[in-house]
């Protein structure tokens, strides 16, 4: 289990524990819900970009980025990777499901309506907590969805390649579903390329069979990570346990279905291995 | 870290089986030539050796996939 598990999770993994989306917990947390929503399409980037270039010109601040980045953002906008198992499983719980459009998107390609986030809660919708939503979503708004309607347009995001990540407001309030690949969020960019620590892996690793696999390579399309290569000599392919980030969406294009998830704290040599 | 051993008396690489190089996900295991002193001596041998084992995730996919349970690794 990972530290935030031990910590939030009762037992459980962190995101599976309802009481995290709770009345009680948000009402500690509302303030950093509202300087998230009001910053991640301002001054985040800005400041983000000038932090990771001061660490980067400091030798001493360069070493502790992973550190620096991983405290600052557990108490500001922290995630982990999922994969659609345990998203079906937060769904048996949640009531309420918005969509909106991506900030990362708006701030890495100038795109302000792609739609790929999804705030979730206990029957809190966002516009309730902040009175109507700041222009992050000024173009469409709120669109708020059931849970199976939710539910289908993920699992379709995996045939694009999409990574299903879940994300905190100051850990342990948890409130939004983000679907990207790496080219498309700025802190997997920043998290795979930049050596900050911004999101973490998620709790299973991907493992391929060697008998199932028959070498047509699909899967080494999906994965965002570079975690799969292939050997012409046997005619298959590979996982390399430790760049795997337990997402699963490779199985999704495996038609054999050769590759199975596992759990990545049952890996003794994995199960410190979350960045 | 873990330590891994291999049973070269039961390991079937002369006959033909490179299982337990193949499933391993991290590259721990390599075949290395056994070259004898003088001609006279014999043929060159190969054997598996799991020379990079600081590379072992112990996930034990080579110990349940070893079809003469050669290998087997200590935690």
């Amino acid at each position: 289990m990972c530290e935030y598990c031990l910590k939030h999770g009762e037992g459980k993994k962190w995101y599976l524990n309802a009481k995290n989306y709770s009345d009680e917990v948000l009402a500690k947390h509302v303030h950093i819900v509202k300087d998230v929503v009001e910053k991640v399409d301002g001054i985040a980037p800005l400041t983000l970009g000038q932090e990771l270039n001061r660490y980067r010109k400091i030798p001493i601040l360069r070493r502790l980025t992973p550190q620096i980045s991983q405290r600052k953002l557990v108490k500001w906008h922290f995630g982990q990777v999922l994969p659609i198992e345990d998203l079906e499983e937060i769904s048996s719980f949640i009531e309420s499901v918005v969509r909106f459009s991506c900030a990362c998107r708006s701030i890495l390609w100038g795109k302000r309506n792609e739609r790929y986030c999804y705030g979730i809660g206990l029957g809190i919708f966002p516009d309730e907590i902040l009175g109507g939503y700041p222009d992050v979503t000024e173009d469409l708004g709120l669109e708020k969805l059931g849970k199976e309607e939710a539910l289908k347009a993920l699992r379709a995001y995996e045939e694009q390649g999409m990574v299903h990540s879940i994300w905190t407001f100051g850990m342990p309030f948890t409130g939004v579903i983000c679907n990207c690949t790496a080219q498309d969020c700025i802190t997997m960019r920043a998290t795979v390329s930049y050596g900050a620590r911004m999101f973490m892996k998620g709790e299973y690793v991907a493992q391929g069979d060697i008998e199932k696999c028959t070498g047509c390579k699909e899967c080494m399309k999906q994965c965002n990570f570079g975690a799969i290569t292939y050997s012409p000599t046997l005619g298959r392919i590979r996982i390399n346990p430790q760049q795997c980030w337990g997402c699963g969406i490779c199985r999704y294009v495996c038609s054999p279905r050769a590759i199975v998830l596992k759990d990545r704290n049952a890996i003794p040599g994995l199960k410190d291995n979350w960045f | 870290m873990a330590k891994i051993s291999i049973d070269q008396t039961k390991c079937e690489f002369d006959e033909g089986c490179r299982m337990c190089l193949e499933i391993c996900s991290t590259g721990v295991f390599i075949v290395h030539s056994l070259k004898p002193r003088t001609p006279e001596h014999g043929p060159i041998g190969f054997r598996v050796s799991p020379i990079l084992d600081t590379l072992c995730i112990e996930c034990d996919e080579c110990v349940n996939h070893c079809k003469s349970g050669a290998i087997s690794v200590r935690h």
